[in-house]
């Protein structure tokens, strides 16, 4: 299976190659107020309009603020293109997946049900997102004040 | 023998639902005559045929079969065998809801087996009288002779009686397509065909056509092969050989099933092979660009097997066209067979105007022994070494059995491979016509290499005045007393439509994204000219960049229009619908309606046309429901019992205008306000102060309804707010005018397009957003000293109007940037006005409106977002959600006890004018 590696914070994490369309740079971004807290904004990706979520907000990490490092990922979302904020990506990695073990029950304040499971790479662990879980999961409540 | 026709499912519903929409229009238009003529019953029949064939092609029997039936029963409507009458109509409309009710099913995925029997039971026994099944029309002689229609719709039938094999009716199917053929000896045919390049589904197209042959003959040969075919494995040109016991034009009949573009089916011998690869390739070059690489010496192998004659030809030679070797070769000419070498003559032209003196007293002298004299022109299919071949047979069959006057190539032309696919030939014979064309086309010689053959005979008169016209070689084609000569292909005259295209809307979607990015690039440059006049140096440059600016400009404007076109769809194909609804509902209410459409051709944007339906469907209900009275009330009212209802659509600048009108009752302004006041929305006097046009207004408030009894179909309260809204989100306006006994009109004003529209780009706190320029009104710099407060809504005096001001940077809750210096834009959908308060005016640019993800960035109060010229997103302000907003704060406000004067209050205190005090609790939900 490969993986995208990425820090947030200290932390690295990775998520599935297949479900990363792009990775950008970090770039100017319109804010849409009244939009739930965790989405920073919108930007234009060669013509449409993508909407921007900062991760550490939407799992309750500590922020920092955007570095030279700072990159957007750009997922597919149910037919829809979102980009999450990361602090660093680090490289594409192939993990078997016999080196994945099941999440210990808290990582780092993250709930449980966002982790797929926490990769062994040599020294490293990452902690692998479930990025559909996280970007699915109770927004149609949050959201549901705003969407018209 | 397995297709997955699963890919095409889409397409097979989207052509369903367009012939059924097209099968109620023609079955409710004949229903109004109160007859079906003759043309509206053989596009019914069409109709009912194509969906049967199509639905037994994809599987979904019941489609078939209730087709099926009733096509039968047009059949025997046709043959006169029975009347068509009320309940005749009726069951025509039965047959179409229930294929509508299947297709709709089917659509939707359910796999349920349906009842169609007893329908089909009925459409085959309509009057209950006959007890076995009617003898189809088929057999029987018909009333009036009928032209190809009918035999085309006989091999349809046919046809689709194949298809419906497995419905265990092949037997039946196959006899019908025997017995009318009285050839019984076996033929053999080469047949290719070419399908569009941008046909959908060819490849079904012609594994059906594969299918169907199969049925009528064997397929000896088949390029491509029927499993590459399966697999989808399909350019454009289908080949095979084949042979069969059915007569010809039952073969064609099949072959036209096939929709192909060309269809050339050429007789040929028992155990004919289709060509090698090699042959197969040159015949795809056109004749010129072989000669060309055959000449220029290129792929020296393939020319040389192809024209073994090149030799012959020098190095100089090699490397001129054959129009030169054409004017060379008259030197070379010589008496005998060879004559007429070289010559060089427009296709335009027929033979016998160019002839030389000689050759022309040969032609008088022929005729003048009774001799007959042909212009024979062949074409061939192409230029290879085959058809050179062929070419020469003909020459040496015509030449013993006649003499040559003239022969263009010539023979010993034709030798050293000096042909461009044509042969003609003048010739002098005792022979007949037919005897020629016989022995021309005798299977000796037909084969495949020919793709055109006529013989045209000459008699002295033709031959005179073809002269006298002017006998020279100067003179020009297409003189008096001739015939425009017409080149007639042995099978290429096909039943024409009009062409359509089925575009996907993704497809537009993405060309309009295209278009949006060009509009970008434009406004860019616009950017940079304004920077280089400003500088006021390089002026060569500035000058420059103008000229590429005014290309861009025109460019875009010409895609963004093209594109626009593409897009554009005529409002009929929503009208029409409504002529079912308009029936049904007329007669259930027991209402006479006359139902008038126009303007059905006025063209709209697809996503208008395909939000338009609802609102108009709501309008025309409320028409027939509370419009329109019954015949007795209107007979008491001295109006014709018969109602009239119009439907609309014309163009009026950059907007349609879509109408709904009625001579009905009218809306009754009073009972209105009664309303306004039971429904606690006013109190009595300021309803009664209300001017009729502001009452109205109400209707299109939710829940509001006029209507005393609730029916079935209209007057829940649902509809009007819906209708509103609906117009509102397209951009559009919505008007209704009214006067009691006299009707209803009611008027919609929309954009052409929702796409590309210009907008008002405005600063609030950093942030730009823009606002649809149609919908402001006017912009002023806000002067403190003219706002007023009523029970904390800020209002603005402005030419004797009181307008409620929404501050965006509270109502988007953006930080205060500190800004003391505010601009007012006046907004208004309807005369509903507000004044959003910005901090700076940007200007005015062409936007492109793009969606925003409706998860995350769907908040209210946001039509979409646009590209700005840097690359930036700004946000759409979604003003007929704001103006609402603002006019329910302001009424709000209104109907608070008044706690202060409501004179003007003391001007604010400067900014910063406090944070939410708007009462727009309700905002985020």
């Amino acid at each position: 299976m490969k993986l995208v590696g990425f820090f947030l914070g200290e932390e690295e994490y990775a998520a599935d190659i297949l479900k990363i369309r792009e990775i950008k740079l970090m770039q100017e971004i319109t804010k849409v107020p009244k939009a739930p807290p965790f989405v920073e904004g919108v930007i234009n990706l060669r013509g449409d309009i993508v909407p921007i979520i900062n991760l550490c907000r939407k799992l309750n990490l500590p922020e920092h603020p955007p570095t030279e490092e700072s990159k957007i990922i750009v997922v597919e979302l149910e037919d829809q293109l979102v980009g999450i904020i990361v602090d660093e990506v680090s490289e594409v990695i192939e993990m078997d997946e016999a080196n994945v073990s099941p999440p210990p029950q808290v990582i780092g304040g993250i709930e449980r049900e966002y982790i797929k499971g926490v990769g062994k790479l040599g020294e490293r662990l990452l902690i692998l997102l479930d990025l559909d879980k996280i970007l699915t999961a109770e927004e149609k409540s949050q959201v549901a004040g705003t969407v018209s | 023998m397995d297709i997955d026709l699963s890919e095409y499912l889409d397409e097979y519903f989207a052509e369903l639902n367009d012939q059924l929409d097209e099968l109620q229009q023609l079955l409710l238009e004949c229903e109004e005559l109160g007859h079906c003529p003759s043309d509206k019953l053989n596009n019914i029949f069409r109709i009912a045929h194509t969906i049967k064939g199509s639905a037994a092609t994809m599987g979904f029997v019941e489609i078939s079969e209730i087709a099926h039936a009733f096509e039968d029963l047009l059949h025997r409507v046709r043959d006169g065998a029975l009347e068509v009458d009320d309940d005749i109509f009726k069951l025509f409309l039965e047959a179409y809801d229930l294929i509508k009710h299947l297709a709709t099913a089917k659509q939707e995925g359910s796999q349920e087996p349906m009842e169609t029997a007893p329908l089909v039971e009925k459409l085959r026994n309509p009057t209950g009288k006959e007890t076995t099944r009617p003898a189809r029309g088929r057999g029987k002689k018909r009333r009036k002779p009928r032209s190809e229609t009918d035999s085309e719709d006989s091999v349809k039938r046919r046809l689709s009686q194949i298809a419906e094999e497995d419905g265990g009716k092949k037997e039946e199917g196959l006899r019908a397509g025997l017995s009318s053929s009285r050839l019984r000896r076996e033929r053999w045919y080469r047949i290719s065909m070419k399908f569009p390049s941008e046909m959908e589904m060819r490849s079904v197209r012609a594994y059906l056509v594969l299918t169907h042959l199969q049925q009528l003959g064997t397929i000896h040969e088949c390029r491509p092969a029927m499993e590459e075919i399966e697999n989808d494995e399909f350019g454009d040109t289908l080949e095979l050989i084949f042979s069969t016991t059915a007569s010809r034009e039952e073969v064609e009949n099949v072959l036209e099933f096939g929709e192909a573009e060309s269809v050339r089916i050429v007789p040929c011998k028992k155990g004919t092979r289709l060509e090698s690869d090699l042959a197969r390739r040159l015949e795809q070059e056109s004749g010129e660009q072989m000669l060309r690489r055959i000449l220029s010496g290129e792929g020296a192998e393939q020319s040389a097997a192809a024209a073994p004659g090149r030799e012959e030809a020098g190095d100089d030679e090699s490397r001129s066209s054959m129009e030169e070797k054409r004017r060379d070769g008259k030197e070379e000419r010589a008496a005998g067979d060879d004559t007429g070498a070289g010559r060089n003559i427009p296709r335009d032209k027929r033979l016998i105007e160019v002839l030389d003196e000689e050759e022309y007293n040969i032609v008088v002298e022929s005729l003048n022994q009774d001799l007959n004299v042909f212009e024979v022109d062949i074409t061939f299919r192409d230029t290879s070494k085959r058809s050179v071949n062929r070419a020469l047979t003909i020459v040496n069959y015509l030449a013993d059995m006649s003499r040559i006057i003239l022969s263009i190539p010539t023979k010993k032309e034709l030798e050293r491979d000096r042909f461009d696919g044509t042969l003609r030939i003048l010739i002098a014979t005792e022979k007949e016509v037919e005897q020629l064309r016989e022995l021309t086309v005798a299977e000796e010689i037909s084969y495949s290499s020919f793709t055109g053959l006529t013989i045209e005979g000459l008699e002295l008169t033709a031959l005179e005045s073809g002269r006298q016209a002017g006998p020279d070689k100067k003179r020009t084609g297409g003189t008096a007393g001739h015939e425009q000569r017409r080149r007639r292909s042995l099978f290429d005259e096909r039943r024409s439509a009009i062409p359509t295209v089925r575009v996907p809307v993704e497809r537009l979607d993405n060309l309009m994204n295209l278009v949006g990015e060009l509009v970008i690039k434009k406004t860019q440059l616009n950017q940079l000219y304004t920077q280089f006049t400003s500088d006021g140096d390089v002026e060569e440059l500035v000058s420059g960049l103008e000229e590429v600016m005014q290309g861009l400009d025109r460019i875009t404007s010409d895609l963004q229009a093209g594109i626009m076109k593409v897009r554009m769809v005529q409002i009929g194909q929503v009208f029409y619908r409504f002529t079912r609804l308009v029936r049904d509902l007329s007669k259930s209410l027991g209402k006479e309606v006359e139902f008038i459409i126009d303007g059905a051709d006025t063209e709209l944007d697809k996503t208008v046309i395909d939000q338009i339906g609802d609102p108009l469907m709501h309008l025309i209900r409320n028409s027939l429901d509370h419009g329109i009275e019954p015949p007795e009330v209107r007979r008491k009212l001295g109006k014709p019992e018969k109602g009239f209802l119009l439907l609309r659509a014309q163009h009026a600048g950059d907007h349609i205008i879509v109408e709904t009108a009625d001579d009905g009752a009218g809306i009754d302004v009073e009972k209105i306000r009664r309303k306004i006041v039971e429904k606690g929305l006013l109190d009595r006097a300021s309803a009664a102060k209300l001017p009729p046009q502001e009452v109205m207004e109400y209707i299109f408030t939710p829940g509001f309804s006029t209507s005393d009894e609730v029916s079935t179909l209209s007057g829940r309260g649902v509809g009007m707010d819906v209708v509103k809204e609906t117009i509102e989100r397209l951009q559009g306006d919505i008007q209704i005018k009214s006067e009691p006994h006299v009707g209803t009109t009611v008027q919609i004003k929309l954009p052409l397009t929702l796409a590309i529209i210009q907008g008002l780009l405005v600063e609030v706190c950093g942030e730009i957003f823009t606002i649809p320029l149609t919908t402001v009104k006017e912009t002023i710099k806000l002067d403190e000293s003219a706002i007023h407060t009523i029970n904390n809504q800020k209002v603005i005096r402005s030419r004797d109007e009181v307008i409620p001001l929404l501050y965006l940077y509270e109502y988007f809750e953006l930080p205060y940037s500190g800004n003391r210096k505010f601009f007012v834009v006046f907004v208004g959908v309807d005369d509903n006005k507000v004044g959003l308060v910005v901090d700076k005016l940007i200007g005015r640019r062409e936007i492109v409106i793009k969606s925003l993800n409706k998860r995350f960035a769907s908040v209210r109060g946001f039509a979409g977002g646009t590209v700005l010229g840097d690359g930036t997103v700004s946000l759409i302000l979604d003003i007929p959600v704001l103006v609402q907003q603002s006019k329910e704060n302001y009424l709000a406000s209104r109907k608070l006890p008044i706690s202060q004067p409501a004179v003007p209050s003391p001007p604010p205190p400067p900014a910063p004018p406090q944070p939410p005090q708007l009462g727009n609790d309700s905002s985020g939900s």
